[in-house]
């Protein structure tokens, strides 16, 4: 049987990850569809404040200090966390492979530089540095997305030099050497399909920690304003934490359970794809 | 251990090609030496092979057998160095290739096949995948044309069903028949020489000599030379024309297989015949001990004389002292570096050899 049906069958039969990724798939549907569900803009002001949830029919969960929709906010602040997510790791996994697989696959010097270069960015804590960034230019999903990204690759490097340092002498890439291939051709093609396994782990996790990181910023006021995230609803929903804990309780919850979707699915997929926990 | 008798297959040492002494060697290895920092892997090796046929290269593990393989595609490993010598390929010093055309030897010219078959196809490509790459990496060809060209591959080296398995991983496959698809994509090119260092050691005896068939075949089919590197003289009678005898980085005896086992003359050589299970001498326990040469393979770094003088039975004084250079003996092709044995025909004493 071909492999990539049992990589497959294994990730189905694996209840963590299926649990994971319903959950995230519900995630994903609201982002996509927040604009057919919810149309207009979420921060506008619709009805009166500090309406409690499941008390009126049109706004299930409630409305803020400001009569703001909570559902419309809970489901566009989806789209804000799943972009940033997914586009800030994205940039991660781009920079942290060109540099793991050439420091690994080269070796050297270019590997010494490139691991010091990985140190000073692990030297800093990673959410002082995205804040700074972030304070630098103008606070907007763009720029967040790009610092996020700027700061988060460095796991994806030392993963990816590790995996290229250990398959760089391994008979089929020296085969592919004997070959004629090129360097660039064996370091896309032979090698790193090799390493995808770690990776595609440690992605799934880094997703999550974008998404908490983009929330933390939005809490702190440092998010795109013009955009509701939930960062943002827990940060404005703070002010009201003893008389209306709902507000800041169900933007919470959603993140709670984004971030979490995200691990479970990781820890299936890394028991779908490494072959030692496989045997278990 | 069974007994390992593959050397009743069919078809036995072919006769070399009649010399035509104009003609230069398809491969010349001059002088070289092989460094892994201040180690010296290899030293003064010279040999040649010649188009058609088969070269053996024999020796225990660690003379340098492999280093000598690689720096021959110019691939040794990080901190080996090729430090003297020439190796020409058709006339060309491989080391001096620009890189574009050192690509264009690889694999088009020269193809190299490994001990580990296990290891050496890419575990998450399909076996496909992998012959169609080695196609179109020298030949423009179509995807569709290159993948009829890689299941007439996989036919030529007798894998079955080659429609069916095409499309599967090398896990799903034995060790033969991935050898097979490593030596379908060594010569999907259609190479001048293939390498083969140790093509059969991680396989079982019924199926060495399947291979080395398989290989013998292909060399005659695609008028192909082959540089067999090797440390078991069973696969050397069967199928080698010249043989190369390596002791610790250099040559210790060269002659074609016939002479060479009709009329071994260094000690190592003799040596390596004697402790042989395979050239007609029954290796059960009730026959008494298997003779062995005596001591271990030891680094000839530093060593002033002979590097076998210390597990030679015949040394002389003079063996420790001074490195002797293999040469022709009496101006015939049968090459050998040691004096003590230049001059004394055969004994047979140490040799049973039918």
């Amino acid at each position: 049987m071909p492999g990539r049906a049992t990589t497959l069958g294994n990730i189905v039969r694996n209840p963590t990850a299926v649990a994971g990724a319903a959950i995230l798939a519900v995630v994903i549907l609201s982002a996509l569809l927040a604009p057919v569900l919810f149309p207009g803009d979420p921060l506008d002001i619709v009805t009166q404040p500090f309406l409690p949830p499941f008390a009126n029919r049109e706004y299930i969960l409630g409305s803020d200090s400001l009569g703001r929709d909570v559902l419309a906010g809970i489901v566009h602040g989806a789209r804000v966390s799943v972009l940033v997510g997914l586009a800030s790791t994205a940039i991660g996994l781009l920079i942290g492979t060109a540099i793991g697989a050439t420091a690994g696959y080269v070796g050297g010097r270019v590997d010494d530089a490139l691991v010091r270069l990985t140190e000073i960015f692990q030297a800093f804590p990673p959410f002082l540095l995205v804040i700074v960034l972030v304070s630098i230019a103008e606070p907007s999903v763009a720029t967040i997305t790009m610092a996020i990204g700027t700061v988060s690759w460095t796991t994806i490097a030392r993963i990816v030099r590790a995996e290229f340092r250990s398959m760089k002498r391994r008979e089929f890439v020296v085969a592919a050497e004997c070959l004629g291939y090129g360097n660039l051709r064996i370091i896309i093609h032979e090698i790193l399909p090799n390493t995808l396994p770690p990776v595609i782990v440690t992605t799934s996790v880094m997703v999550a920690s974008a998404i908490l990181t983009e929330s933390a910023l939005a809490f702190l006021g440092l998010g795109d304003p013009n955009l509701v995230s939930w960062g943002s609803m827990i940060g404005s929903g703070r002010d009201q934490l003893r008389t209306a804990a709902y507000l800041v309780e169900l933007p919470g919850t959603a993140l709670v359970l984004s971030v979490l979707a995200l691990n479970l699915l990781g820890d299936g997929l890394n028991d779908a794809l490494n072959p030692r926990s496989r045997k278990r | 251990m069974p007994i390992e008798d593959h050397h009743t297959a069919p078809a036995g040492p072919v006769p070399p090609a009649p010399p035509h002494p104009p003609v230069p060697p398809l491969l010349d290895v001059r002088d070289l030496a092989i460094r892994f920092g201040a180690v010296e892997a290899v030293r003064g090796l010279s040999f040649s092979v010649t188009r058609g046929e088969t070269l053996a290269l024999v020796g225990e593990s660690g003379c340098g057998k492999s280093a000598t393989a690689l720096s021959l595609l110019r691939l040794l490993p990080r901190g080996g160095e090729v430090s003297a010598g020439t190796i020409r390929f058709d006339g060309q010093d491989v080391h001096k290739l620009p890189d574009a055309a050192l690509r264009r030897l690889r694999g088009g010219d020269i193809s190299m096949i490994f001990q580990e078959p296990m290891s050496s196809l890419n575990p998450v490509l399909t076996i496909g995948t992998q012959i169609v790459e080695a196609i179109r990496e020298h030949e423009r060809l179509s995807r569709r044309s290159a993948r009829r060209k890689a299941i007439e591959l996989m036919d030529l080296v007798r894998i079955p069903e080659p429609h069916r398995r095409i499309d599967e991983y090398q896990h799903v496959l034995s060790g033969g028949m991935r050898q097979r698809v490593m030596i379908a994509i060594a010569v999907a090119c259609q190479p001048r020489l293939l390498i083969a260092d140790e093509p059969t050691t991680a396989l079982d005896v019924t199926i060495q000599a399947q291979i080395l068939e398989l290989l013998d075949g292909l060399r005659r089919q695609l008028s192909m030379s082959l540089l067999l590197i090797t440390h078991d003289l069973g696969v050397v009678a069967d199928w080698a024309d010249r043989v190369v005898v390596m002791y610790a980085g250099r040559v210790c005896e060269e002659a074609r297989t016939e002479l060479l086992f009709r009329d071994p003359r260094h000690p190592y050589t003799r040596g390596l015949m004697a402790c042989s299970t395979r050239l007609g001498r029954s290796p059960h326990y009730r026959d008494g001990r298997l003779p062995e040469i005596a001591g271990s393979i030891a680094s000839a770094t530093g060593v002033a004389g002979c590097a076998f003088a210390a597990r030679c039975p015949s040394a002389i004084l003079t063996c420790r002292s001074q490195r002797p250079d293999a040469r022709p003996i009496a101006d015939t092709d049968h090459v050998l570096a040691c004096p003590v044995f230049e001059r004394a025909t055969s004994d047979g004493g140490d040799v049973a050899f039918s």
